[in-house]
């Protein structure tokens, strides 16, 4: 069976699903509990599971974060909610330094079963929407998965929950209340590590991520028209990249696009540029486009916002350049 | 202590990076020592290896960190200083940055509360951590939620080359205690018996759900690490506060009681000697890390199947 719900909702499914069938797992986090989370990231949670498996924390996000790794390696199975990914920078330790090293360092004699959690990008609140995903697959030792459908948070929340390393859940903001999708009842996984093939095409590749992976599906609808056959692929997660289907789909079109609302530089194209540079330079018939946005700190105002972020428009004109490219 | 002061001064000689405990040892064993083996320890990093060896790790294998060879516990991949994991009750040494440990500590004791298990943490670390936010948040959420866990900090009066006087706005980091709704005491940790008494009570304060900042009054005898030749710390001479080396004055004090007598105290440090310089040799014999095939990979753990 299934129903349509939210991307949010399909993340909490996941957690109060995984909370009934397992009694190690627990939340942390700031105002979780019967405010139901920020932009409602854990809504109808507390009710349920009270404050002892849905525990509000003080801004204290660092040893927060040191708390969950700490019962992480006691085997318990913390989800740990970073409001919003801005804050991150706030437990660079615990998440980069810590929690990724525990199976390599001990030998394999510890593992960290930890999950963060955290929500990033534009919205209808416009605060806080740094995106640093980057930063983190940079990190050995550490998955990072980044959804954007309803039925891939569900099952990609379930499957960090049951993986045995730390994993970084990144929620993307704008998606958050905006889209839903069909999600199965019953509690599934979808694999960490397992691209998806949103549209099949044959003329380009769009890696997109988030919100820019239904901004590619409205690109593709537009080019659609001129005859340019897009085929889009969503990486689901980062860390470890499921760079097989990015190249298997670039070797078929011979033209790749990516596209992300982080900064174009150093942002997470670059690494699937240059992973497609080096395996797959030989099928390619156009340079590799990055779509991203300008260096520039996030302007907070929405006037200046929209004139910040990378759009539709921007990933046709990146199709069509590479598509033309001769 | 004697094995302790003895194997320490050994891997300064063998490691570079190695953290001297020289002179902290009385604090270090008369707290681990009231620790039952179903509790859980987090020892500061300098000190850590006489810890170790008192939840049952061997000390050749000890050795082995300082040398990089893989029979180490953590397989030639980690620190000088690291050690047994949480399978032994430890908390690893998992960066070179202090301060998460005390945060993870917490969390540890939080598994305890979570699932209603007896057990108490034990963490220790120095003055010069007590600056860090970790500290101060740790403490925080230790006292909101009462959690077992006894902090214990050696106050050895240094943050590698500063002097607690210009580090701490107030030198009695047991102060901190009131503010986090928590027990606190401080005393002489150069003394193994009443720090062992302060432990104790503390210890079993923390298994009630009263957490404790205690505060072992000691000294750096070394330098930070064992090549740190500490001339930034000669002019000061006149505001330092040097203690009194524990393992004398305890020697006396068993002398006077009649426990121990001249000859047992020179067949202790004999024996102290011989078991280094076996754990060394042996060490010596063991395979760097590369060339067992323990190199870059075992990142991830594997999933078992469900």
């Amino acid at each position: 069976m299934a129903h349509r719900i939210t991307y949010v909702e399909g993340v909490i499914e996941a957690l109060a699903q995984s909370m009934r069938e397992d009694p190690d797992v627990f939340l942390m986090g700031q105002d979780i509990g019967p405010f139901g989370g920020t932009m409602q990231s854990t809504k109808g949670l507390w009710e349920e599971f009270g404050y002892d498996r849905v525990m509000d924390t003080p801004i204290s996000e660092g040893a927060a974060a040191g708390l969950a790794v700490g019962a992480a390696l006691m085997g318990l199975k913390p989800v740990m909610e970073i409001s919003f990914g801005e804050f991150l920078t706030a437990v660079m330790n615990e998440i980069v330094t810590q929690a990724p090293g525990v199976y390599y360092y001990t030998g394999g004699h510890s593992n960290c079963p930890v999950v963060f959690r955290t929500k990033i990008g534009d919205g209808p609140y416009r605060g806080h929407p740094q995106c640093y995903e980057a930063w983190f697959a940079h990190i050995p030792g550490l998955k990072v998965v980044m959804p954007a459908f309803p039925d891939d948070c569900k099952g990609l929340m379930t499957a960090a929950i049951r993986e045995p390393n730390p994993v970084l859940f990144v929620e993307d903001m704008y998606l958050y209340h905006a889209i839903r999708g069909e999600v199965a009842e019953d509690l599934y996984e979808t694999p960490i590590g397992k691209a998806r093939t949103v549209r099949e095409g044959k003329d380009a590749t769009v890696i997109a991520t988030g919100w820019y992976v239904h901004k590619a599906i409205a690109a593709a609808r537009q080019l659609a028209q001129d005859g340019i056959d897009v085929e889009i692929i969503d990486p689901r997660t980062l860390a470890p990249l499921d760079i097989e289907t990015i190249l298997t789909s670039v070797k078929k079109t011979g033209r790749a696009v990516t596209a992300h609302e982080s900064w174009k530089i150093g942002g997470f194209g670059a690494e699937i540029s240059a992973e497609i540079a080096e395996d797959g330079f030989g099928c390619l018939k156009a340079p590799i486009v990055r779509v991203g946005a300008p260096h520039t700190p996030i302007p907070i105002p929405k006037a200046l916002r929209d004139v910040f972020l990378p759009d539709v428009d921007d990933i046709v004109a990146a199709v069509k350049k590479v598509v033309s490219w001769s | 202590m004697v094995l302790s002061r003895v194997f320490d001064q050994a891997m300064c000689e063998l490691s570079n990076n190695w953290f001297p405990a020289e002179g902290e040892e009385a604090t270090v064993i008369g707290a681990y020592y009231g620790l039952r083996p179903t509790d859980f320890a987090a020892p500061h990093y300098r000190g850590t290896h006489i810890v170790y060896r008192m939840r049952g790790a061997e000390l050749w294998r000890l050795a082995c960190h300082a040398l990089g060879r893989a029979d180490g516990y953590t397989h030639g991949r980690a620190f000088a200083h690291g050690g047994p994991a949480t399978d032994m009750g430890l908390l690893p040494w998992l960066g070179g940055d202090i301060g998460p440990q005390i945060a993870q500590a917490t969390g540890i004791a939080l598994a305890f509360k979570y699932r209603k298990q007896a057990n108490v943490v034990l963490n220790a670390f120095g003055d010069g951590m007590s600056t860090r936010g970790d500290f101060h948040e740790s403490l925080n959420l230790a006292g909101i939620h009462r959690l077992p866990i006894v902090y214990l900090v050696h106050n050895n009066q240094w943050a590698i080359s500063t002097h607690s006087t210009r580090f701490l706005a107030n030198v009695n980091v047991a102060d901190h205690a009131k503010a986090y709704n928590m027990h606190g005491e401080q005393f002489d940790g150069n003394d193994p018996l009443a720090t062992h008494d302060a432990v104790s009570r503390a210890i079993e304060k923390a298994r009630n759900g009263q957490p404790c900042l205690l505060e072992a009054r000691t000294w750096r005898v070394k330098g930070h690490w064992a090549g740190d030749q500490t001339e930034y710390r000669e002019h000061l001479a006149n505001e330092m506060q040097p203690r009194p080396d524990p393992i004398p004055r305890f020697e006396e004090e068993l002398e006077k009681r009649g426990s121990l007598k001249a000859a047992d105290l020179q067949r202790h440090w004999q024996d102290a000697r011989d078991q280094t310089a076996q754990a060394i040799e042996k060490a010596q014999q063991s395979p760097t890390a590369d060339t067992v095939g323990i190199g870059l990979d075992a990142v991830f753990k594997p999933r078992a199947a469900r």
